[in-house]
């Protein structure tokens, strides 16, 4: 009866991860993302009334992307990045991208440059927020992850106990004796 | 004529004037639009094709395998007794993560409730503060307690 308490429970835990992946942890990082954002659009905020520059493009369009990144967060799933990317080398829109991003060069060109860094910087960081997003939420990205992961420990272990190997006094004990029986 | 200009005040080159860039807008609002709702359909059907499955092979198969001769009831009878009779720890280790587990869904859960909770209490202040500032301020549109809004649900 135990083992059967046992399936069971097994099944039940399975079934609860499948629901913490897709439910509770899909949450939990569009949370987690929204809340860095606005961090980001706080530090902007911040530049941008200490230079007393609120009122210029250079806040304007950076807070609208970032408004924009915070508003979308919850549609950025990895089928979302393939569809949107299968949609894009059909109907390609080359216009559209540079007009966005001269946008905000020229918004950024229009103010002091040590002040446009921190902000470009601040952009750049909501962009890398965007992808670690995208990667998190994704069980492709787990299942790649983690066999890698694997591997990667499985290759350094590998070179380690080789060099290990180096260091054992008598160490080319091994290797002469295959010499020897080899021959 | 007076040159198109953005709103920086540069000049537009002429193949970016706004009414051709409108039309690509308009279509490439179209096609992201339909991106997402394709996402959404196989995100949908992903997530509850595996739920359902899980539970099937999981939980289902293995008690059906047993169908007739033992119930829920039993199972459960069983373990309860068990943990009363057995001075051994067997039982407890099944049961103990589940309490553990529930207990901590339950203290995320209130985590959670208390976090939105703060968000609506300082998200009008902040918002007055910031508009004081710059009367001209944008939003995120998100609702007060920092959900999505309906209509920007797929």
């Amino acid at each position: 009866m135990m083992t059967l308490a046992a399936t069971l429970s097994t099944g039940f835990a399975a079934l609860g991860l499948w629901i913490f992946f897709f439910w509770l942890y899909r949450d939990y990082r569009i949370d987690k993302v929204r809340q860095d954002l606005f961090r980001l659009r706080d530090e902007i905020w911040d530049i941008c009334a200490q230079q007393q520059i609120l009122d210029r493009p250079a806040h304007r369009v950076l807070r609208s992307r970032l408004n924009g990144m915070i508003r979308f967060a919850h549609r950025l799933t990895f089928t979302w990045w393939v569809t949107a990317v299968t949609v894009e080398c059909f109907h390609p829109t080359p216009e559209i991208d540079e007009r966005h991003r001269r946008e905000v060069e020229q918004a950024l060109e229009s103010i002091e440059t040590d002040v446009a860094d921190a902000l470009r910087s601040r952009l750049s960081r909501a962009h890398v927020l965007m992808i670690e997003h995208l990667a998190l939420v994704s069980p492709v990205f787990w299942v790649c992850i983690i066999p890698a992961v694997l591997i990667a420990v499985i290759g350094f272990a590998w070179s380690g106990w080789a060099a290990l190997l180096d260091r054992i006094p008598r160490g080319d004990l091994v290797d002469r004796q295959s010499a020897v029986l080899g021959t | 004529m007076a040159d198109a200009r953005d709103p920086a005040g540069h000049s537009l080159p002429k193949e970016t004037k706004p009414p051709a860039l409108n039309r690509e807008e308009i279509r490439l609002a179209l096609w992201s639009k339909t991106a997402t709702l394709i996402a959404s359909v196989l995100n949908t059907l992903f997530k509850w094709t595996g739920a359902v499955l899980v539970a099937r092979y999981a939980i289902a198969i293995p008690f059906q395998s047993l169908a007739g001769r033992v119930t829920i009831a039993d199972v459960a009878i069983d373990v309860v007794a068990r943990l009363k009779a057995e001075p051994s720890p067997g039982p407890w280790l099944l049961v103990t993560p589940w309490i553990l587990t529930v207990a901590a869904v339950l203290y995320a859960w209130r985590q959670r409730r208390l976090r939105r909770d703060v968000i609506e209490r300082q998200q009008e202040r902040i918002r007055r503060f910031e508009q004081a500032r710059d009367p001209d301020r944008t939003s995120s549109t998100l609702t007060p307690r920092g959900d999505t809004r309906q209509e920007d649900l797929p």
